[in-house]
């Protein structure tokens, strides 16, 4: 399985990664886990429904109140972001 | 096609908000008197319909989407300008919250924030929409 990242997700895991407790080994390991066992319960995934600006749209916990939004598909995945809760629930209100 | 360049994009003057937010933190503007109240909610709404305007213009590229067309979009320069005036308005958000006011007009303002807000999420989702494009297409074709 291909990981793929747009712009903004890479701007946001720059912000992310001066969090205290969220390394990039971190935010590695869980797309790793989620490859390996997607309904790991730490992972606490998530399919979101209905948003027209993303397809076949995941996401998944990395750890306290950090989430990953991705786009899932056969041979690959695309992040589209990364950040805490309130900011991710903001990017899923109206997609 | 639409014009998605940072420098076409309709924002309010960065100036304005950076401005407007210093004196709100600072207390300098009253936010607890009814009529700056009322003239705030004013200002913002025009930065409303600015952000509105922009998502609209976004939503046209999406259904008009030319994929050539998309490649030549420089989304970090984009970012960086849409990410500065979210980050002003968030601050402003947490700024105006201290006052906690429980009055109808500044609960207006508020609303007005939010949904601006929102605007600014769904911008980012648009622009989102298009790089995920581009890249299933650039893997399709590999």
């Amino acid at each position: 399985m291909q990981t793929h990242e747009t712009t903004k997700y890479k701007r946001e895991l720059k912000k992310v990664l001066k969090a205290p407790r969220i390394t990039q080994e971190k935010v590695n390991d869980t797309i790793d886990l989620f490859f390996r066992d997607p309904s790991n319960n730490s992972l606490d995934t998530k399919t979101i429904k209905g948003c027209s600006d993303y397809t076949n749209l995941h996401q998944i916990r990395i750890t306290g109140d950090y989430r990953i939004l991705f786009e899932l598909f056969d041979e690959y995945i695309i992040l589209r972001h990364i950040g805490n809760h309130n900011y991710i629930e903001k990017r899923t209100a109206d997609c | 096609m639409i014009a998605l360049k940072a420098t076409a994009t309709p924002f309010t003057p960065t100036s304005l908000l950076n401005e407007f937010t210093i004196k709100v933190k600072n207390r300098v503007i009253d936010m607890t008197d009814k009529a700056i109240i009322i003239s705030t909610t004013k200002i913002f709404e025009i930065v409303y319909d600015e952000s509105l305007r922009y998502v609209n213009q976004l939503l046209k590229a999406k259904h008009l989407f030319i994929i050539e067309d998309m490649k030549t979009i420089d989304f970090d320069s984009i970012y960086d300008r849409l990410e500065k005036e979210e980050e002003k308005l968030w601050e402003l958000h947490t700024a105006l919250q201290k006052f906690n006011s429980k009055s109808g007009h500044y609960l207006q303002l508020f609303e007005v924030l939010d949904n601006t807000l929102n605007n600014y999420a769904k911008m980012n989702n648009i622009l989102g929409y298009f790089e995920s494009q581009i890249i299933q297409s650039e893997l399709k074709s590999a």
